[in-house]
């Protein structure tokens, strides 16, 4: 295991690295991605210099919302491998030095889970409670206009015992009642049969919708709502989600890891900043990381980015750590979204920022959103709500390791079709291109490892000139600066009294090179300096 | 939109037999520029022109090639150059060579191939004539103190050929579409191997006017046929001509900016030079003024010294007696009836005035370009004849040779200046190298300071009114960055006021670090230049980043 300082937690100092399993790689011909696929491919990771990676859902599942509908928290799905496959895949990474977080979902199960079948299957049943069912509303309807996230309403009819149950995504989806002591008690064993196993932490599936209002009142309008948002944002989900009765669970999440060492707790929380803060919990006593999600939906123009980032600095409580995302299973690819000229520089910004950087797979290969033809969608988001760009299918196609027919990932058929640029953009090929995008990524995470500056240090705002967005990380007598110019022009960037050398340039061709006074940015350019006074002459 | 890499290019020349040896025969190589490449990189500098390395007699420096796709063996092999382009490039340098095509060497296949046999079409690459017409008046050689004549007589041939240089030197025929078609050729081939552009020699002797050769000629198509050829291989090649003309006839060669990218501004050159003898602005500003402006994608190349004669030819006369009296005392140094064969340090000899130069040469609008060793401020050795005086070896040490080769000093291409100030245990890299207060070491902070001020390669300039006859004051400006330079031609301390009013600056970054200015309200500056000082300073508004000093940032949080 690596060494860390004293003052820091290894998810404080590290990266994490998100593995979509279904498409990193396939070991068994099926054309969908497996547990030993993932172990085969760690030396990539180790290659790449991340610290940890995040696993999305293997668990057996019907797989309506591919691995997020889970039929049994405490087994491996045979679509990904084994326990054992899963035990080998641990035992692999702690070899390496890497840390393996799951994914725990604990707001829904699938409608196949054994215990949705008991509390379905009659309202006398000892399950029954262990998800919400509810009476019809006097009229016959839903019993409030609560909205289901994939579209359409959150309460599903069951005809057989007469009541709604309440689902916040695919109606295979039913929601737990973690207001249920008995629910709770099975969740958190579920945390101590993965922890006992060896995993390092989790991140938490929509946590802020465990809890629901007790009192089921509707959702108010959203005043800002236009159709292209998709009729789930249509409401302003107050009741549904985000209620204060939620911080409780997420104590007695954290309780049962902290009677392990180091073990991580990360919430995923689509909320506004000022709601995210209070995940950290009070005295942070809360997840050690609430998934910050700024920087995926932030225009990209230097005024903006600044806005967002200083923001998230400033609403942070005393003790919480920061982390930053550029890309999941759920959102466009970075590449697509800022373009690849400016993918580098997205790259700069998120592995120098203050904080813990999650990295999606395929995004250190530049890899972009792949168009999906209609015939081959698989994303039930998509089906459901077709025609808005909603679906999760593009940002989801397979890894592309190297120039053979299907990018190395499988001999079979994928599952989703690849990306058309795969002989040209794979790991084998940009591996040998030492000024590729991949290489970028080695270079920028070799410097965060190195640079106490960068992985610990403390964040200092500096003013905006033109479209450059330029900050300081400071650790001790250590001063770095970091400077990127976010648009397809050059820019100038004064810096007065004070120079530096280049450590890193996103076109990596000015290593070392010194800086003074003034700096020019070419077009896309960032550029890392390791700061110093200016002698006088 | 992507600004051209050129413009904001810092050139070094280097002349590949002189500059260091790297097996000893007494030639610089190949392989001994690509050893020495991590000291070119920390100059700052990012493309480097390379003199002839071309197989050639060498009568006049490598200029008389005979043979366009390969490699002098004294200077190295072609794997040697594909070498030294790879490394340059991991280092972030681009590697320019040089395009002669105006004339060949008379040892070249073509030549002695078409002077045997005039049904050849070799002999139609070259330019003959039975009885050559009466020179126009005042149509002179291009040496005309060492070559009398433009035609000379093949016996061979029983004709006599053209040639604007050397008679050794004859001249193809551009008007023939099959020299331009092996033009093509030969810039396909070094394309492939990574060059990034061409410094085009003799440009207008080739495609120009010439009243002594009566057959049409059409610079414009043709310098368009070879930039859209280059262009089509590598997108970002460039032609970067020798253009050595007046002002008014420069415009002719950038076209629309679909000829020749850059020129190299001799006509600026000798202006600088005018100033610096008169000791005042006016020489330069009005060249300044003179030049016309560039298309989009055009770009001047701005120098002190090449590797061959200053040339004065573009002064008025009485400019050019102030320059030759101030830099070129002794008959000797003069040459060809228009310029002065010497190096910069020499020259100005005063370290005051050398720093001036390189601040004004980096301050001027356009790409900087450097003749290697005047970093150093290496000397000349005028005991050699025509332009060789400039061209010695480069000094990188105190030791043997200085460091240039480990041949027996007889064997050395050319001596390395070893007696008088600018000797090697007096000038030479290592000990400047190990001395911060050291010329190298200022010129790599002058280089640094240039390439944060992408306003000078890219923007456009204006004087400002200085009230002084002595001091050049002008503004860069490009997109969100402004600056301000100073240069005082004077040998006494220049008092003024900068007024950037109009630029709605409120304060003065000082970009080298060792100004004093006193704000005088209103966007009004006092500044006291000292003797043959020189300031660049960035102009800021009130919600620019501030210039504060390191010790004023304190963390938001820790």
């Amino acid at each position: 295991m690596r060494a860390v300082g004293r003052d820091h937690l290894w998810w404080q100092r590290g990266v994490i690295y998100q593995v979509y399993p279904r498409s990193f790689q396939d070991t068994n011909r099926d054309g969908v991605g497996d547990l030993p696929g993932i172990t085969s491919r760690l030396d990539h990771l180790s290659s790449l210099g991340v610290d940890a990676l995040w696993i999305s859902p293997v668990h057996p599942s019907p797989m309506a919302d591919f691995g997020y509908d889970i039929s049994d928290y405490v087994d491996v799905d045979p679509v990904f491998g084994t326990l054992e496959d899963f035990d080998a895949l641990v035992d692999e990474a702690h070899r390496r030095g890497l840390k393996v977080l799951m994914d725990y979902v604990p707001n829904h199960t699938s409608e196949e889970h054994p215990w949705f079948q008991r509390s379905r299957s009659s309202r006398d049943d000892p399950r029954r409670d262990w998800y919400i069912w509810h009476d019809p509303s006097p009229d016959g309807g839903p019993p409030n206009n609560w909205l289901a996230s994939f579209g359409g309403s959150a309460w599903e009819w069951d005809e057989r015992t007469a009541q709604y149950y309440y689902h916040a995504f695919l109606a295979q989806q039913p929601d737990l009642n973690w207001r249920n002591p008995q629910v709770q008690e099975a969740m958190l064993d579920v945390l101590r049969f993965w922890l006992d196993r060896g995993v390092d932490g989790f991140r938490v599936d929509v946590l802020w919708h465990v809890i629901k209002d007790d009192e089921f009142r509707d959702d108010p309008p959203n005043p800002d709502w236009v159709p292209a948002h998709g009729p789930h944002s249509s409401l302003d989900h107050v009741y549904s989600s985000d209620r204060p009765e939620t911080h409780d669970m997420v104590l007695r999440m954290r309780e049962v890891l902290d009677r392990y060492d180091e073990r991580v707790l990360i919430g995923e929380l689509y909320l506004p900043v000022n709601r995210l803060m209070t995940y950290y919990g009070e005295d942070c006593g809360g997840a050690h990381l609430p998934f910050n999600f700024e920087l995926m939906r932030v225009p990209w123009a230097a005024a903006e980015v600044k806005h967002t980032v200083d923001g998230y600095e400033g609403l942070l409580p005393e003790g919480g750590w920061p982390n930053w995302v550029l890309g999941n299973h759920d959102k466009h690819r970075v590449a697509s979204r800022v373009g690849p000229a400016q993918a580098r520089v997205a790259a700069m910004l998120l592995l120098t920022l203050r904080g813990t950087p999650t990295l999606y797979y395929g995004d250190e290969i530049g890899m972009q959103d792949v168009p999906i033809p209609p015939n081959r969608v698989r994303d039930p988001f998509e089906k459901s709500v077709p025609g808005l760009g909603l679906g999760r299918d593009p940002e989801r196609t397979p890894m592309q390791w190297d120039a053979s027919e299907n990018a190395g990932f499988t001999t079979g058929v994928p599952w989703l079709p690849l990306s058309a640029d795969h002989a040209v953009r794979n790991v084998e090929v940009l591996d040998r291109d030492p000024r590729s995008i991949l290489w970028l990524y080695r270079r920028l995470l070799a410097l965060r490892r190195s640079e106490g500056a960068l992985s610990v240090g403390s964040y200092t705002p500096l003013d905006r000139h033109g479209e450059v967005f330029a900050y300081m990380r400071r650790h001790g007598a250590e001063r770095i600066l970091v400077a990127l110019n976010l648009s397809h022009d050059g820019q100038v960037y004064p810096l007065g009294p004070i120079g530096g050398r280049t450590l890193l340039s996103t076109h990596l061709d000015t290593d070392h090179e010194p800086v003074r006074t003034s700096l020019f940015l070419r077009e896309n350019e960032g550029v890392i300096i390791r700061m110093q006074e200016v002698p006088p002459r | 939109m992507s600004e051209p890499w050129y413009k904001t290019a810092v050139i070094y020349a280097i002349d590949v037999a002189r500059f260091f040896d790297s097996d000893g025969d007494g030639w610089g190589d190949l392989r001994g520029v690509a050893n020495r490449l991590d000291y070119l990189a920390s100059l700052g500098v990012t493309c480097l022109w390379l003199l002839p390395f071309f197989p050639s007699p060498r009568l006049d420096n490598g200029y008389d090639i005979t043979e366009h796709y390969g490699v002098d063996p004294r200077l190295g092999t072609l794997q040697d150059f594909v070498d030294l382009v790879e490394r340059a490039g991991e280092r972030g340098m681009r590697v320019m060579i040089e395009l002669i095509v105006n004339h060949t060497s008379d040892k070249h296949p073509w030549f002695l191939a078409g002077r045997r046999d005039p049904s050849s079409r070799f002999h139609d690459y070259y330019i003959w004539e039975t009885s050559p017409p009466p020179l126009p008046p005042g149509h002179r050689n291009a040496f005309p103190t060492q070559e009398p004549s433009l035609w000379t007589y093949d016996e061979v041939a029983g004709q006599y050929y053209y040639h604007m240089f050397y008679r050794f030197q004859p001249q193809l025929d551009a008007t023939n579409p099959e020299v331009r078609e092996e033009i093509k050729r030969i810039l396909d081939f070094w394309l492939a191997l990574g060059v990034c552009g061409f410094r085009f020699d003799a440009v207008p002797i080739m495609v120009g006017h010439d009243p002594a050769v009566p057959r049409e000629r059409e610079p414009r198509a043709w310098l368009r046929e070879f930039r859209t050829h280059a262009i089509s291989r590598n997108p970002c090649a460039v032609l970067l001509g020798e253009v050595d003309l007046h002002a008014y006839q420069l415009v002719e060669y950038f076209g629309s900016g679909d000829q020749l990218n850059m020129l190299l501004d001799f006509f600026l050159n000798s202006h600088m030079f005018a100033s610096f003898a008169a000791r005042e602005k006016g020489p330069l500003l009005r060249a300044m003024r003179q030049l016309p402006a560039t298309p989009a994608t055009g770009q001047w190349v701005n120098f002190l010294r090449n590797l061959d004669e200053l040339n004065l030819s573009w002064l008025p006369l009485e400019e050019r007696d102030v320059v030759y009296e101030a830099f070129a005392p002794d008959e000797d140094m003069r040459i060809y009836e228009r310029g002065i064969a010497r190096r910069l340090a020499p020259m100005l000899r005063d370290r005051r005035r050398i720093e001036l130069a390189f601040s004004l040469l980096f301050s001027m609008p356009g790409t900087p370009l450097i003749a290697y060793g005047d970093e150093i401020g290496l000397g000349e050795d005028m005991s050699l004849p025509g332009r060789e005086p400039v061209r010695v070896p480069m000094q990188w040490s105190a030791g043997r040779n200085a460091g240039f080769s480990s041949a027996d000093p007889s064997h050395l291409v050319q001596p390395v200046v070893t007696k008088g100030p600018f000797g090697h245990r007096k000038v030479n890299v290592e000990d400047q190298e190990d001395d911060a207060g050291s010329l190298l070491n200022w010129f790599r902070l002058l280089v640094r300071t240039w390439r944060g001020c992408p306003e000078f390669g890219l923007g456009s300039w204006h004087p400002i009114d200085s009230t002084s006859s002595r001091v050049l004051a002008h503004i860069v400006i490009w997109r969100n960055g402004t600056v301000v330079a100073l240069h005082n031609f004077s040998p006494e301390q220049e008092e003024l006021t900068v007024d950037v009013t109009e630029h709605r600056g409120e304060r003065l970054l000082d970009l080298f670090g060792n100004a004093t200015q006193q704000d005088l309200g209103k966007d009004r500056f006092r500044v006291a230049l000292p003797a043959y000082g020189y300031q660049w300073y960035r102009v800021l508004g009130r919600h620019d980043p501030l210039s504060y000093p390191p010790t004023a940032y304190d963390d938001r949080r820790g």
